[in-house]
């Protein structure tokens, strides 16, 4: 009698992990402080998984796309919360609010992790397209020089290093969001994070598969944000 | 699936000395199914005094890339299962040699000389294992990997001055193109092509992909069922992930080493 699992069986828990495609780097710096607890931490985690899901199902964006999250929360602490992994590996976080909002400090890290990738790429051949930091914040930063750490994230982003982008909730202050890039910042409506993630990564799909130096597509937000 | 084929080399084998499980597989890449092409990759083991194990790539631009593969392939295997182990290099250079042989007067060599050879093209990865040693030879891409306790011994891929091209045993200074790689005490032994070192190496190949080799041999050397073990290595390197990510084809050979 033939074994009925015969014809399906894998073998478990192989990773087919190839680098040789071209690389989007993409950094989620995420606003973990206090007064996200409650409701908008929980979208916030579905909207994480709804970016893992929508990742996943895209085959261009699941081997091209590269995340890194990093938690701005505590005792003006940043950490990584993700480090970087390829869309297809990526399981999303579950995000716990709590603390201040040392957005100068996780940027500062974004920054830092994001050369430190490029420099990997290069030593293993690998081609990347520019990267992409998304600051999303409920309020505004609490560390004491996070305005240094904004010009030096106004700085790359002339230089064309990366590619910046604020988002902050109803209560944000955006005027202080803006400062971290050269793009004017977008207000979320409501809590409507699922619908910014999806948005983002069919963005970040599309940019993985463009023509190099392809205009940057970020005009056309969908329903997410208050035009 | 049907365009796909499967060869299944499992076989145990023993003598006095050593025991050997193997296990194989070979799927046909995206870019030649969407071309309606066959696998161009051929691989076959045959023991005598030495195990001999050996891949080779039919080269994709070459008309009778996959008729290089296999006589190359046929021809180190049959010479080399009981050729003199303390002079081996020698007898790999010979039986590389006699396979170019055959194919300057094989019926579809136009020219029927060594200008001809070049629609034959093909890359080879062996292996020959005497007791507990063993060498690696190899020209071209694809890879060989001797795994140990707690190291590995590989014969890394090489290029040439572009990642598209590499070398073939077919090509006049081929010898200039061979290297050997010696080792010993191997636990288990790979082969693979090019469509599967992207999978088994880190981007720069000084170490393994730990989540792609341990699982393949933690799986292959419990299972019991080597049909059931050669079905399940075909349907990990046809997952679509897998034909999405490295469109070549795609060969795994495993000798567990006992």
């Amino acid at each position: 009698m033939a074994d009925t699992n015969l014809d399906n069986e894998m073998i478990p828990y192989v990773e087919f992990a190839d680098n040789a495609n071209e690389r989007t780097p993409c950094v989620l710096v995420l606003d973990c402080s206090g007064s996200m607890r409650g409701e908008p931490i929980k979208q916030l985690n579905a909207g994480l998984k709804a970016l893992e899901q929508e990742l996943k199902d895209d085959i261009d964006a699941s081997s091209r796309v590269q995340l890194l999250i990093i938690k701005a929360f505590g005792k003006d602490e940043a950490v990584v919360s993700t480090d970087w992994t390829d869309a297809m590996n990526f399981e999303a976080p579950v995000m716990e609010a709590g603390g201040l909002t040392p957005l100068g400090k996780a940027m500062d890290m974004a920054l830092d992790k994001i050369e430190a990738q490029k420099s990997l790429y290069d030593s293993c051949g690998i081609t990347s397209k520019r990267p992409w930091i998304f600051l999303i914040s409920d309020g505004e930063p609490t560390d004491y020089d996070w305005e240094i750490i904004a010009a030096k994230c106004r700085e790359a982003q002339n230089k064309k290093k990366v590619v910046i982008h604020a988002v902050g909730t109803k209560d944000a202050n955006l005027d202080k969001l803006a400062m971290f890039s050269t793009n004017s910042p977008k207000r979320l409506s409501g809590l409507r994070f699922t619908e910014f993630f999806l948005w983002l990564s069919r963005s970040v799909s599309c940019v993985s598969r463009a023509a190099p130096n392809a205009p940057e597509l970020f005009e056309d937000t969908g329903d997410w944000d208050d035009k | 699936m049907l365009r796909n084929f499967l060869r299944t080399l499992a076989i145990g084998m023993t003598n006095s000395r050593r025991r050997f499980k193997i296990i194989s597989a070979s799927v046909t890449g995206l870019t030649h199914l969407n071309n309606n092409l066959p696998c161009q990759d051929y691989c076959r083991h045959r023991r005598g005094k030495n195990l001999v194990a050996v891949l080779s790539d039919g080269a994709g631009s070459a008309k009778y890339g996959r008729i290089g593969a296999r006589v190359l392939c046929n021809k180190l295997c049959d010479i080399l299962a009981d050729a003199d182990f303390s002079g081996i290099e020698d007898e790999i250079k010979k039986a590389i040699e006699t396979a170019r042989q055959i194919l300057t007067i094989h019926r579809l060599n136009g020219p029927q000389n060594e200008t001809g050879l070049d629609s034959f093209a093909a890359t080879v990865v062996g292996v020959v294992y005497n007791h507990n040693k063993g060498i690696f030879f190899h020209i071209g891409d694809g890879a060989a990997l001797s795994l140990h306790d707690d190291y590995f011994r590989a014969s890394r891929p090489e290029n040439g001055c572009c990642s598209c091209e590499t070398f073939f045993f077919t090509q006049k200074y081929w010898k200039s193109s061979l290297r050997f790689t010696r080792f010993a005490n191997a636990e288990a032994i790979f082969l693979m092509s090019d469509g599967v070192t992207s999978f088994a190496f880190q981007p720069d190949f000084q170490d393994i992909e730990h989540r792609f080799i341990l699982p393949i041999h933690n799986f292959l050397s419990a299972e019991k069922n080597t049909l059931k073990a050669s079905r399940a290595l075909f349907n990990t390197l046809s997952a679509s992930k897998a034909q999405h990510l490295n469109p070549d084809d795609k060969t795994l050979m495993w000798i567990k080493v006992s």
